[in-house]
């Protein structure tokens, strides 16, 4: 199903009745010449069991292209999951802040931001570490008073979560050189594009990433999220 | 080198010492003296003038200053993160006519796709 969320068409594929009712009200028609094929995300909710008991079954899953966004077997927490995700496309950016894919994890009452591809882990290694995980695919990061922002679910009247930010993973590929720090905000970048509404960020944005950089540079993607 | 040229619509920053651009297409780093010259194209002053403060503050002759920034401003050019400012036009992004004449977009294209 397409969407609109403010401006920007979403495609959306899932399995999951009550899902689709909850976004039926953002349902919208586009053009026939609208590229409607690539799918932004899909909620795979219910998959199919296997054959026989003794073969693997699969995990429900939220994706974001290939990207495994959350696997849980809480079907609550996948589509709480996929409608934050909806929710932080829509979500201001106040000046001065900038947008940031990853998983936001809750602890001790502060947001650590992994990697997107740690969602792959799964809910319940993440808590077996400690971690709350609050999927939202994106976060919007205040960079002076160093606060992570997740967005509400979408169509949901529960204000956005707001909390101090600990630590934050960078996905730049393991065993990195000692790049010179252009390098490594200009690797960091493709995080401040991968789930926003425009191919690019504003100077605005990327002299945040900088700063935010400065005081509090990220994690390697080779330290574990422990 | 009396031609005037502009930085492109392009979201840029300094980052310590050198300068990253980000286009659409590409993510580019400028190293320090780099990042310099970018921060010198206005779009008002010369190529010229730029080269003739770069010079006095380098205490260098202009000449070799030109020598080393043209192949660099060449290249700007050519990858359109650079305008020569006689040639800005407006350039609409694509969109597409939705229903009730509103006009959608598009979100950015998911990993690995």
């Amino acid at each position: 199903m397409s969407l609109a969320i403010g401006d920007v068409i979403v495609v959306v594929a899932t399995d999951d009745d009550a899902l689709a009712a909850t976004l039926a009200p953002w349902q919208a028609t586009v053009p026939s010449d609208f590229d409607l094929l690539q799918v932004d995300f899909s909620a795979e909710l219910h998959p199919q069991p296997p054959a026989h008991r003794s073969l693997p079954r699969s995990i429900p899953v939220v994706h974001h292209g290939t990207v495994v966004l959350a696997r849980s077997t809480d079907l609550d927490e996948l589509r709480d999951a996929l409608l934050r995700s909806l929710g932080s496309i829509a979500m201001e950016l106040p000046a001065g802040c900038l947008r940031l894919s990853g998983v936001p994890l809750l602890r001790d009452g502060g947001i650590e931001l992994a990697a997107l591809q740690t969602g792959a882990d799964g809910s319940r290694a993440l808590r077996r570490r400690g971690f709350d995980p609050l999927y939202s695919g994106s976060v919007v990061i205040d960079p002076q008073a160093l606060t992570v922002q997740i967005a509400a679910p979408l169509g949901s009247s529960v204000p956005p979560v707001l909390a101090p930010l600990g630590r934050w993973w960078s996905d730049l590929p393991d065993a990195i050189p000692p790049w010179p720090f252009g390098q490594r905000v200009a690797m960091t970048v493709s995080r401040a594009v991968s789930m926003a509404p425009s191919p690019v960020v504003t100077s605005e944005e990327l002299a945040a990433l900088v700063s935010l950089m400065e005081t509090r540079p990220p994690r390697s993607s080779s330290e574990p999220v422990e | 080198m009396d031609r005037t040229v502009a930085r492109g619509d392009v979201a840029w920053a300094v980052a310590g010492d050198e300068l990253v651009v980000q286009t659409a297409a590409a993510t580019h780093v400028l190293d320090p003296t780099s990042a310099v010259l970018w921060q010198c194209l206005d779009g008002v002053s010369t190529l010229r003038e730029v080269f003739t403060d770069i010079a006095d503050v380098f205490a260098i002759p202009v000449d070799h200053v030109a020598a080393d920034c043209l192949p660099a401003i060449d290249s700007w050019l050519a990858t359109g993160i650079a305008v020569d400012t006689s040639a800005l036009a407006e350039v609409q992004p694509p969109n597409v006519e939705g229903e009730h004449g509103r006009t959608w977009r598009r979100l950015t294209n998911p990993p690995n796709t």
